[in-house]
């Protein structure tokens, strides 16, 4: 009996203490976030970003925007490409085996023709069947590239064959870019100092129930349906509290693949993207940073710009979101398997000693200590030794540190980018951060668990990703 | 048991708390200004030195027993009370709240601490030395404390375990040999599996006697009742935590409703006071006379004006406005408004301030209006470590300065001119057609970025008088030098500088540097050119090489490029050259 006393001692005091160090993370991050903001705020009031428009230093991009069955809105979507602001620009359409008229619909509507390449296969890829350029020059940036179907990955490693420019931005091509968005990823490139900037990520804001124009959005509104809108504010979460705090002391391990800019030369040297992985915008830059330290390459930074610059449609339905959570899972566990080497090892610096060990413990091993700890505290429920009181209070705890941060989140993007504007819209915010703990979390909890056991099921694969499009929305 | 005087540990952590707020919020805070003193002095560095000498030597000396004090008399009394609370502290929770210091400095990235561990990684001396400090102070402590109980254990084990001991050492080293050379196909797999297992299974036979001889088990589980029993002793705090969380939530909600309506009366404010601000610089500088007279008569007006910094702002803002926009008399009235106005305190203020975006906005000021006062502090700024005042102070100083050579002050900078420095100079010089003067100092700078940035003001301005000067540079190491003044080269269109061109090829170049040599050809080459190009294609198998170097014959020679794709019978020349056509 003193044995099981210890022992449930022993988990209480696991599970506290687990929980205890996330809080203090949180809050250190939020810090950090607020700090990073705050002079990011005062810097950009100074910064003229058309000045980058006329230079001629300014470094050459190139987009790469994988798309596989993507007819329904291809078009819309290169055109809002095609509209961006940058001078030395291309875009890299790569139809990726789609079945249906994607490609037929981008040569339809841009008078593409195939051209002859000569293709530099530097990072390996599936065959490219063909490479077509518009006759008409007013799309002369466009390059449409067809090949057989292997995976975004692979889709964005032949991109990376056929680009031309010393920048890589890597999209998803249902997403709105602001037309400001290349001049702002490029100016930590081009503020580099002492550091080399081999990365740039940007933030993602959910576009659903958003006023889309042609390529752009008119006007911002929070989403209509429940699922859409936790998930602005997990974004909201994720990106201003969480990645501005990393990105602030260089321990960024994960730039969105929907919208992140990288330096070519360092992605072929690091054998450009893993196609044994589904989170491979992740892989990517823990590859990248990691090639970093082992060649003393000198010192580096991976940027971060926290104006609302890409805009994507989020899913909206429970099938669809579960798909991609467990798709998110699996590949933050590829990415930690396969670089398991950095935890803890000083040679990583910063990296191995805090930031692999951040995700191992709280992004991957926090659901298992979640579930675990609900089984066990239905154990203790059926043998009779809960302190209702104790629960209650540390259940308030809980609860109210979740809304706090939440509302942080909210309180820093209304104080920054005021993305926002109506009453309502921060009404529901407010709201949804209310309900939030007990309605969408455990769902997320649901399908970070559901994700590892695919993944040790040896799943691969993205799922089917339904979409409605943004043509299909308010104009 | 750990003996805790609370007041040093309330010390060390407000004094800890204290330097650490003082870093996040002052720019020239304590730490960098005191390394800055460290840096510059040499009586200081001797002096910190010594005093960390005294203070490790007065440790080791209490913990080892040793009498060190007779050797250094003098100083024993006068840091006698610090190393008393040392002692007193227990070495333990002192080294504990260090960690936790360190790692709060290392989150908040103090300057001291980085300069610290970068001198720990590029100094082996140092890393050797304070890794045999660390495991001196250990052993000493191990041995203090547990020196005859470890003494004893040997002792007791060692008639048992003396043969399978040594051979078991002897076994270890053996395997970490086999490993390091992987010699595993000539140990045979089965025997290096039986060495793990005997070396392994003889460590965990030692470590369990050695758990028990000492009590592990139980001085663990002492432990962690005492820790167990603070940690949940300490949920009575958490009402209190709840109550705060509770009151932030309530703030953060109250802040952010008032925001929403602050921002749409202050934009609503601004608006109309900006439009009668308008009006009202109109109306003054468009007068007749502007003098005193009139600022007397206007002087309850511009009392409302001054009174507050928002309408202060916004009438110098719509002031400044005005200032773009004019010329001649109305110029220097505007001028005479705002020294009456004694509005320029507010921007020797801002230039003065220790925010730097208050600092920001006092040289837009002072550069707007041509105010050449502050200019030596200016060109001060141009050296500071924030990017963003750095760029502004060098755009300040492209408006204020009246130099033939208004890029004087580059030749002394110390830090890397960023492209985005260079984008935004340029663009200056570019828009307002100003002279950029003589560039001959920034190109023999001994600062790479400088050097660039005249090489891309040479492209910019089309400035074709340093012809000797880039051929020199192209030898320089950096690479974007080099890349740049071969690029530059092409706007000399003579057989001198394509025959140098071609000289300096080099198989050894790094790629960027080769390809950028074949295009200056392609543009400016000759005869000679051909017969070079010709001999590298055929033996170049890269294939951005041979799409650039094809390419450039074809602008040189297109029928010598005709010839050498008709020769070719793989066809990999027809297919480039077909890329070439098309791309």
């Amino acid at each position: 009996m003193e044995v099981l006393k210890f022992i449930f001692r022993f988990v209480d005091s696991i599970i506290f203490v687990f929980g205890i160090f996330i809080m203090l993370s949180y809050i250190v991050l939020a810090i950090f976030s607020a700090i990073a903001l705050y002079y990011y705020m005062h810097k950009n009031k100074f910064i003229d970003y058309t000045t980058i428009l006329s230079s001629t230093i300014a470094p050459s991009v190139s987009i790469l925007a994988p798309a596989y069955n993507e007819g329904k809105t291809v078009v819309d979507n290169v055109r809002s490409l095609l509209s961006l602001h940058y001078v030395n620009l291309e875009i890299i359409i790569i139809n990726d085996g789609s079945k249906d008229d994607t490609l037929a619909k981008l040569i339809e509507n841009y008078q593409l023709k195939q051209v002859r390449f000569e293709i530099n296969y530097k990072i390996p890829c599936n065959d490219i069947r063909g490479v077509y350029r518009s006759e008409n020059q007013a799309f002369g940036k466009l390059i449409v590239v067809d090949k057989i179907n292997g995976g975004k990955a692979d889709a964005l490693n032949a991109g990376i064959n056929i680009a031309s420019n010393e920048l890589i931005t890597s999209i998803d091509v249902d997403c709105i870019l602001e037309s400001d968005a290349i001049l702002k990823m490029v100016k930590p490139f081009v503020e580099e100092n002492d550091k080399k900037v081999i990365a740039s990520g940007g933030v993602i804001r959910v576009a659903n129930n958003c006023d889309v124009g042609i390529g752009k959005i008119n006007k911002v509104r929070f989403p209509n349906k429940l699922l859409a809108g936790f998930q602005v504010l997990e974004y909201s979460r994720a990106f201003i509290l969480g990645r501005m705090a990393w990105s602030k002391i260089n321990g960024l391990l994960l730039i969105s693949g929907a919208f992140g800019m990288f330096n070519k030369d360092l992605v072929i040297r690091v054998g450009g993207y893993d196609k044994r992985t589904v989170g491979e915008d992740m892989e990517l830059v823990v590859r990248m940073r990691r090639y970093m330290h082992d060649n003393k390459l000198g010192r580096y930074i991976v940027s971060f710009i926290p104006d609302p610059l890409c805009w994507t449609e989020v899913p909206d339905t429970l099938n669809v979101l579960g798909r991609q959570r467990d798709r998110w899972t699996r590949g933050t566990m590829d990415t930690l398997f396969m670089h398991k080497v950095m935890f803890f090892n000083p040679k990583y610096k910063l990296l191995g000693l805090l930031s692999y060990p951040y995700w191992f413990f709280f992004e991957w091993l926090a659901p298992y200590v979640e579930l675990f700890g609900l089984i066990y505290f239905g154990v203790l429920v059926c043998l009779g030794l809960v302190n209702w009181l104790f629960f209650g209070t540390l259940l308030a705890l809980v609860y109210t540190f979740a809304f706090m941060l939440t509302l942080f989140s909210i309180y820093f993007e209304e104080s920054t980018f005021n993305t926002y504007k109506r009453k309502t819209d921060i009404l529901k915010m407010i709201g949804l951060a209310l309900i939030e703990p007990f309605i969408y979390h455990p769902m997320v909890v649901y399908w970070a668990i559901k994700g590892n056991i695919s993944y040790f099921r040896g799943e691969k694969g993205w799922g089917k990703m339904d979409r409605a499009g943004f043509s299909t929305k308010k104009t | 048991m750990v003996n805790i005087p609370s007041t040093y540990i309330f010390v060390y952590l407000v004094a800890s708390i204290l330097v650490i707020c003082m870093q996040l919020l002052l720019p020239s805070s304590l730490v960098p200004g005191t390394i800055k003193l460290y840096k510059k002095h040499k009586p200081f560095r001797l002096f910190l030195r010594l005093m960390l000498l005294l203070i490790s030597v007065f440790v080791v000396s209490k913990i080892s027993g040793v009498r060190f004090g007779a050797l250094v008399p003098v100083f024993e009394s006068g840091i006698k009370h610090l190393t008393v609370s040392l002692i007193n502290t227990s070495l333990v929770a002192s080294l504990l709240i260090t960690m936790l210091v360190v790692s709060m400095q290392l989150l908040f990235s103090t300057s001291l601490l980085q300069y610290a561990v970068k001198l720990y990684w590029s100094v082996r001396l140092i890393r050797i030395s304070l890794w045999l400090i660390l495991l001196s102070i250990l052993g000493f402590i191990i041995l203090k404390f547990a020196g005859n109980q470890i003494i004893a254990f040997f002792i007791l084990i060692a008639p048992e375990y003396k043969h399978l001991t040594i051979a078991s050492i002897v076994a270890f080293f053996l395997l970490l040999y086999v490993k390091k050379n992987n010699l595993y196909e000539y140990l045979e797999v089965f025997g290096s599996v039986l060495l793990i297992i005997w070396v392994g299974l003889f460590g965990i036979i030692t470590f369990i006697h050695f758990a028990i001889h000492f009590q592990l088990l139980e001085a663990a589980i002492r432990l962690f009742v005492r820790v167990n029993s603070i940690m949940w002793g300490g949920y009575k705090v958490i009402p209190y935590l709840i109550i705060l969380m509770v009151l932030i939530d309530i703030y953060l909600l109250i802040d952010i409703a008032v925001r929403k309506v602050r921002k749409i009366l202050i934009d609503y404010l601004e608006k109309k006071i900006r439009v009668s601000y308008q009006g009202k610089i109109i109306e003054l500088i468009y007068d007749d006379v502007v003098d005193n007279v009139l600022m007397i008569k206007e002087q309850n007006y511009f009392k409302r004006v001054k009174r507050l910094f928002f309408t202060r702002q916004i009438f110098t803002e719509e002031l400044l406005r005005m200032h773009e926009i004019v010329s001649g008399k109305l110029y220097d009235r505007i001028h005479f408004i705002f020294n009456m106005l004694l509005l320029s305190n507010d921007s020797h203020n801002y230039l003065h301030h220790r925010l730097w975006y208050y600092k920001v906005n006092g040289l837009r000021i002072y550069a707007q209006l041509g105010n050449r006062n502050e200019i030596l502090y200016i060109q001060k700024l141009t050296n500071s470590g924030n990017s963003v005042l750095r760029s502004e102070a060098q755009l300040a100083l492209a408006r204020l300065s009246e130099d033939e050579n208004p890029f004087g002050y580059l030749k002394n900078a110390r830090q890397k001119l960023t492209d985005w420095e260079q984008i935004n100079l340029i663009h200056y010089y570019t828009h307002h057609q100003k002279p950029v003067g003589d560039l001959t100092e920034l190109l023999n700078s001994y600062n790479d970025s400088v050097v660039l940035f005249g090489l891309n003001c040479i492209r910019a301005f089309n400035r074709f008088d340093y012809r000797d000067l880039i051929i020199e540079l192209t030898k320089r190491k950096d690479i974007r030098v080099k890349n740049t003044a071969i690029e530059l080269l092409e706007m000399f269109d003579e057989p001198e500088i394509a025959e140098f061109i071609l000289k300096s090829y080099d198989n050894q170049l790094p790629l960027s540097t080769r390809i950028k040599i074949i295009n200056t050809l392609g543009k400016i080459g000759d005869n000679s050119t051909v017969v070079f190009l010709k001999q590298l294609i055929s033996s170049e198998l890269d294939l951005e090489m041979s799409i650039e170097l094809l390419a450039s014959l074809n602008k040189v020679d297109p029928q010598a490029a005709l010839h050498i794709i008709q020769a070719d019978s793989t066809h990999r020349l027809q297919r480039i050259f077909d890329h070439i056509t098309d791309n």
